[in-house]
């Protein structure tokens, strides 16, 4: 009697065991021991058409770089938030931090900044800027800020083949988790990647403007203003954090080339991201951080959508 | 039974013969021999082969305790409607079973079903092409009084091609069953004979059944593994009975459900009240995401584990039957029905002479209460809920089916007697979508009809009996009024002929108002029935139990022959 019951328990037992309850079912989950398992809630999508990047390559010792500066505002109040900027501080002679006279102290160079630059072939005088990582007089890839009121416009309103939607928000240690979703809107046949950058905007610090550059900034004979509103800076570069959705690379941590896009590129295909900066720097303003996130294609490098978001803090 | 003698040659003029126990075979067989004919006013389908051959023979071998069977079948090929996973001819079912009175173990193929069916139904319903037989093995164990004990382990039938074809996943599952009072009459230690009659009887009972698939999708965390459960109770006192049974499953993302992570629900019950001349049914039932199946991506009837029963009653009157029949939703529905039954009784006022039997039968299907929660189910942190339903057991706000119907049975004289039903239905085909215009579009939006039913029956001599149906619909939708004759005479005991029309007189387009007339002749010797039907038949769904198929129209010949021993 006993050992019937024994095995009637034992069957029930292994039978009621052969369950299995799925938490997060798609694949990319987040792995729920990590820091960056919290609820995304999406930016607006992009619309059909593509948003424009303009990389400005600028420097605090740059007098000219106000100008271009200048003229990106300007563009801005046209085009809102379908033109975005990002400021990249190579290290050139124009960032160079100076020691002794309280003045131009901030180090603003960052490694990928300049990486970008190097790849890219962008001269050491500046300003210099990219649109969409076109080529401008091939092979360069770099505009000059008289060439921004024309060349902005004129890829202005192309029709896209992504849609990007972003999300981000900051832990604890000051970490920027971040979540990009790709569409394709279009069936594609080459091989895309998308790359994620955290940006700070409007830091006051030292800044050379020479006259005539930005009307905001006029009468220091020695052309230094202490109060200059720099835009845009690119702090970091995101690193990968989860497993890419449709994996089999090897995420490439911290690349100014991103994440490639695996798997199918054919309509409706939805590619998720999950990433990470680094603990953002205690000067850093965290109600002053974006993430600014771009699909390119990779053998062109050219710009196909971008979007940006602010941090929740 | 076959019993062979033999004679001991030494001792034979000593001792009686000695009689050898080879068991017995018992078997029976169905055929049918379709063909068929081209009918563009009716747009029938002929397959390539012009004809085809549907044929099934059971063999079932008995000694003692053992027994053994085998199920040959062709598919050669298939009549047209039934699934196309049916091809070729072979052995579709075999089994071999041990049974005592304690202990039943079957390896092969079996039939089965726990409770009412919600977790685990393996059945056959051959008109529709259905049979999800298990193949591997079942033990069921009945150590104690009371207590029934039933497990099983197996894949299930998919397909027939030259033979079984087993779906991929496994199927396993346990269920118990306790009748208390078997119980109780067996510690009280008394005998049969002198054990208490209760009022009260009470049977319990529990089921779990579980499913295994591998994860072969590249975007999602499968479940490979996935069970569900169920209770039931079923309760006699006096002349009420109650019965109830409810299930629950845990994530299973199908097909069936666009793949989302929601758990299900089901339940049923029935409370039935019956006494002389008069009895009452009400039921009740709700799925809730609760299609299960051993392949998470099968459609239509396949591999289907548990039964969802259609809370609707099954017409058997050709215009009620076949024009608007309802099959229970896999996604989930909340149906209700009712039942009561009166005879005025004999020799009264108005029964007259034989009484009159009135029934009223009144159902509805509506979809579930639930609220879209509106989720990005792509979303990487999406656990992929999809809805969430606003109260258990109460319709939504869309009306999937609705059927009223009454029916006056009075016999008159001892050979004349006359059947009077009508019914009306309410049928959302943007839900059961069986119904299609001329062009074979499917017709959007609700189809409301009403059905008058005459059914006359008269017996002359002793062995001659005429039954005449007269059944008209009446319809503002989908293809129009239809009127249907049936005459049926029948020649004890060997002689039938019936002859049906349906004939759409209301289509909208006159040149589209069709008879579709068929008939029959059938011939019964003993246990040996042959028939011929000619004539045509009109495309629609078929219906068993809440489960449907499609079938297309057609014209031609059918012969069809049973036999058994």
């Amino acid at each position: 009697m006993k050992k019937r019951l024994f095995i009637a328990l034992a069957v029930g037992t292994v039978l009621v065991s052969s369950c299995d309850k799925v938490e997060l079912p798609n694949i990319g989950s987040v792995d729920t021991n990590t820091s960056c398992d919290t609820v995304f809630s999406f930016s607006t999508p992009t619309q059909s058409n593509r948003n424009v990047l303009v990389e400005d390559f600028t420097g605090h010792l740059c007098g000219n770089c106000p100008g271009a500066a200048y003229e990106l505002e300007l563009l801005h109040d046209i085009y809102g938030d379908t033109l975005i900027v990002m400021g990249l501080h190579p290290n050139t002679s124009f960032n160079v931090p100076q020691t002794g006279s309280g003045k131009y102290e901030t180090d603003w160079r960052y490694e990928e900044a300049e990486q970008v630059m190097a790849e890219f072939a962008i001269p050491s005088s500046l300003p210099r800027l990219m649109i969409n990582r076109t080529e401008s007089t091939p092979p360069f890839f770099f505009f000059n800020a008289n060439q921004l009121a024309s060349a902005v416009p004129a890829v202005m309103g192309q029709a896209a083949d992504f849609s990007i939607k972003l999300s981000g928000s900051t832990l604890a240690d000051r970490t920027v988790c971040a979540k990009v979703e790709v569409e394709l809107l279009n069936t594609m046949s080459g091989s895309y990647s998308v790359v994620s950058c955290l940006v700070e905007d409007s830091i006051t610090d030292y800044q050379t403007c020479y006259a005539g550059q930005h009307p905001d900034y006029t009468g220091a004979g020695d052309d230094t203003y202490s109060n200059y509103t720099h835009r845009h800076v690119m702090r970091d570069v995101f690193g990968h954090y989860g497993i890419v959705e449709d994996a089999g690379a090897t995420p490439l941590t911290g690349s100014i080339w991103g994440d490639p896009i695996t798997g199918t590129t054919v309509a409706g295909d939805i590619k998720q991201f999950v990433i990470s900066s680094t603990p953002m720097d205690a000067a850093w303003d965290e109600t002053h951080m974006y993430i600014v996130s771009f699909v390119y294609d990779d053998a062109t490098k050219e710009v196909l959508q971008v979007v940006q978001t602010k941090v929740a803090p | 039974m076959l019993l062979i003698g033999f004679t001991n040659p030494v001792l034979g003029q000593e001792k009686a013969p000695k009689k050898i126990d080879l068991g017995e075979i018992k078997g029976n067989i169905s055929a049918a021999f379709q063909q068929y004919q081209e009918d563009s006013a009716i747009g029938a389908a002929v397959p390539e082969e012009k004809s085809t051959l549907t044929a099934f023979t059971n063999l079932l071998y008995t000694r003692g305790k053992v027994s053994a069977g085998i199920r040959y079948e062709s598919y050669l090929p298939a009549q047209l409607g039934y699934p196309d996973r049916f091809e070729g001819t072979g052995l579709g079912y075999r089994f071999a079973r041990y049974k005592t009175d304690e202990v039943d173990v079957t390896v092969g193929n079996f039939y089965e079903q726990f409770g009412n069916g919600l977790v685990f139904r393996a059945y056959e319903e051959r008109l529709l092409g259905i049979d999800n037989a298990m193949d591997g093995m079942r033990v069921k164990a009945h150590f104690l009084p009371g207590i029934y004990l039933t497990g099983m382990y197996g894949k299930q039938r998919f397909q027939f091609v030259d033979g079984l074809v087993n779906g991929s996943g496994l199927v396993r599952g346990f269920d118990g069953e306790l009748v208390v009072n078997e119980l109780l009459d067996s510690l009280s230690g008394l005998s049969i004979d002198s054990l208490p009659s209760r009022k009260l009887n009470l049977i319990l009972g529990g089921s779990f059944v579980s499913k295994y698939q591998a994860d072969d999708n590249p975007g999602l965390i499968l479940p490979e593994n996935v069970g569900t459960w169920a209770g039931r109770a079923k309760l006699d006192y006096g002349k009420v009975s109650f019965n109830a049974e409810y299930a629950y499953k845990i994530n299973d993302p199908s097909g069936d459900n666009g793949f989302i992570y929601r758990p299900g629900h089901a339940a049923l019950m029935n409370l039935t009240y019956a006494t002389k001349g008069f009895s009452i049914s009400l039921d009740a039932k709700t799925t809730d995401n609760f299609s299960f199946r051993s392949d998470r991506t099968a459609e239509l009837t396949d591999l289907m584990i548990n039964y969802s029963p259609a809370l609707t009653k099954q017409h058997s009157y050709n215009l009620a039957a076949t024009l608007y029949p309802y099959g229970s939703r896999p996604w989930g529905e909340v149906a209700y029905q009712g039942e009561v039954t009166y005879k005025v009784p004999k020799r009264s006022k108005i029964g007259g002479k034989y009484g009159i039997l009135l029934t009223a039968n009144f159902a509805a299907v509506f979809g579930l209460d639930s609220t879209n929660l509106g989720e990005d189910i792509d979303d990487l942190t999406s656990t992929r809920q999809g809805y969430s339903n606003n109260a258990f057991f109460m319709p939504g706000k869309e009306k999937y089916f609705q059927d009223f119907n009454f029916e006056i049975k009075k016999k008159f004289t001892k050979t004349f007697k006359m059947v009077y039903t009508y019914f009306n239905f309410f049928y959302n085909n943007d839900i059961n979508q069986g119904a299609f215009d001329n062009e074979n579009k499917g017709v959007i939006g609700n189809v409301i009809s009403q059905i008058h039913v005459i059914d006359i029956s008269k017996r002359f001599k002793k062995k001659h009996n005429i039954r005449v149906e007269l059944q008209h619909l009446q319809s503002k939708e989908h293809l129009g009024n239809w009127a249907t004759v049936v005459l049926e005479y029948t020649y004890s005991p060997h002689w039938s002929i019936g002859l049906i029309d349906q004939y759409n007189y209301g289509n909208p387009d006159p040149e589209l108002q069709n008879h579709f007339p068929y008939i029959n002749i059938g011939y019964v010797h003993e246990s040996h029935r042959l028939s011929v039907g000619y004539g045509k038949q009109r495309a629609g769904l078929f219906c068993v139990g809440g489960v449907c198929r499609q079938v297309p129209a057609s014209n031609g010949l059918t012969i069809t022959f049973t036999t058994s021993f």
